[in-house]
């Protein structure tokens, strides 16, 4: 199920997910937001695979910490909402 | 510190955003001093984000047949349509620019907003990365921190045909494609449609608006970045795996 949204002061953002058993099986992040690096997508991306939708949030900001990554244009919270609603 | 100034050209996409890359390589390396370069795009082109997908975003047999290039850039933000714009390019150590990536895009398009003001056009900075005229976007930037060394790039609409521009890329649903142009039109300015200027007088004037206050010389890019350019075009930016990546 693909959703996207215009994050409210920040950018586009388009979340296509499957779920597997109520965890995520697949997930692809697009949109015009920024993130430096912007390697970090494939990180986030890989470890949201195995997360329930309502651990999103606090798995993305993990992965940024871990990283060393920031997002611009979107939040944690904003991919969390956006999943949700895709596989709600 | 001293900035070199790569004057206009005009490449392919490809060679566009590899000539970014490899200078942004050689500033790394201390080889080249920090850049500002100004480009534009023969044949036009579409530039799309980092993050963007490809295949929602643009229609690329349309593309083809119209002989628009397509390229992924290295920086995020969003679908450019590189026609009749001017594209600058500014790359120096991370330590040059404001730590804070929002101010960093704040210092930087105050070149542009100089630029415009030279030009007559009373412009500003509206964050995350546009800069607005009359309440119109008239240029839009994106930047990229790797290896400590800052790119940023955006483009100066000249002037915009959005028709044109739709014909190429997709919009989610084309039921409401003529109501998103008439959008579009509300929030898009150009330059043309601000002041009756030439091309000269604006690469003149973004040449003003980015030098002043900055040592700076004329300078063409070495035989070295031209050469690893072009290695970078074929194996990166002209590659399907890059540029359908998302």
């Amino acid at each position: 199920m693909i959703l996207q949204e215009k994050v409210p002061g920040g950018k586009l953002l388009c979340v296509e997910v499957e779920l597997s058993a109520g965890r995520i099986g697949k997930i692809r992040i697009t949109g015009d937001f920024f993130l430096h690096p912007e390697e970090s997508i494939e990180a986030i991306e890989r470890g949201l695979i195995g997360s329930r939708p309502d651990e999103v949030a606090a798995k993305v900001s993990a992965i940024l910490s871990r990283e060393r990554a920031q997002l611009i244009g979107a939040a944690p919270e904003d991919i969390e909402r956006l999943v949700k609603r895709a596989v709600g | 510190m001293r900035w070199r100034v790569v004057p206009y050209s005009e490449n392919d996409a490809f060679l566009n955003m590899a000539i970014d890359e490899a200078v942004s390589e050689s500033v790394r390396s201390g080889e080249s001093q920090p850049t500002i370069r100004f480009y534009g795009w023969s044949p036009s082109a579409i530039s799309i984000g980092y993050f963007q997908s490809l295949e929602r975003e643009v229609d690329v047999a349309r593309c083809a047949e119209s002989g628009v290039d397509v390229v992924r850039r290295r920086t995020g933000g969003g679908a450019v349509f590189h026609d009749s714009e001017i594209t600058y390019s500014i790359i120096g150590k991370e330590g040059l620019f404001p730590k804070d990536i929002i101010a960093s895009y704040r210092e930087i398009c105050g070149s542009l907003i100089r630029a415009l003001g030279i030009l007559g056009i009373s412009a500003e900075f509206k964050p995350i990365n546009d800069i607005i005229t009359d309440g119109k976007k008239i240029s839009g930037n994106a930047q990229t921190r790797r290896g400590g060394v800052l790119l940023q790039h955006g483009t100066l609409l000249y002037e915009v045909d959005v028709e044109r521009m739709f014909s190429l890329l997709r919009v989610p649903d084309e039921k409401i494609k003529d109501k998103m142009i008439a959008s579009v039109k509300e929030r898009v300015t150009s330059i043309r449609q601000q002041r009756d200027v030439s091309r000269e007088e604006v690469l003149e004037a973004l040449l003003k608006g980015f030098t002043e206050g900055r040592d700076s010389g004329e300078a063409a890019l070495t035989e070295k970045e031209l050469c690893r350019a072009r290695e970078l075009a074929e194996s990166r930016y002209m590659k399907k795996e890059w540029n359908w990546m998302r």
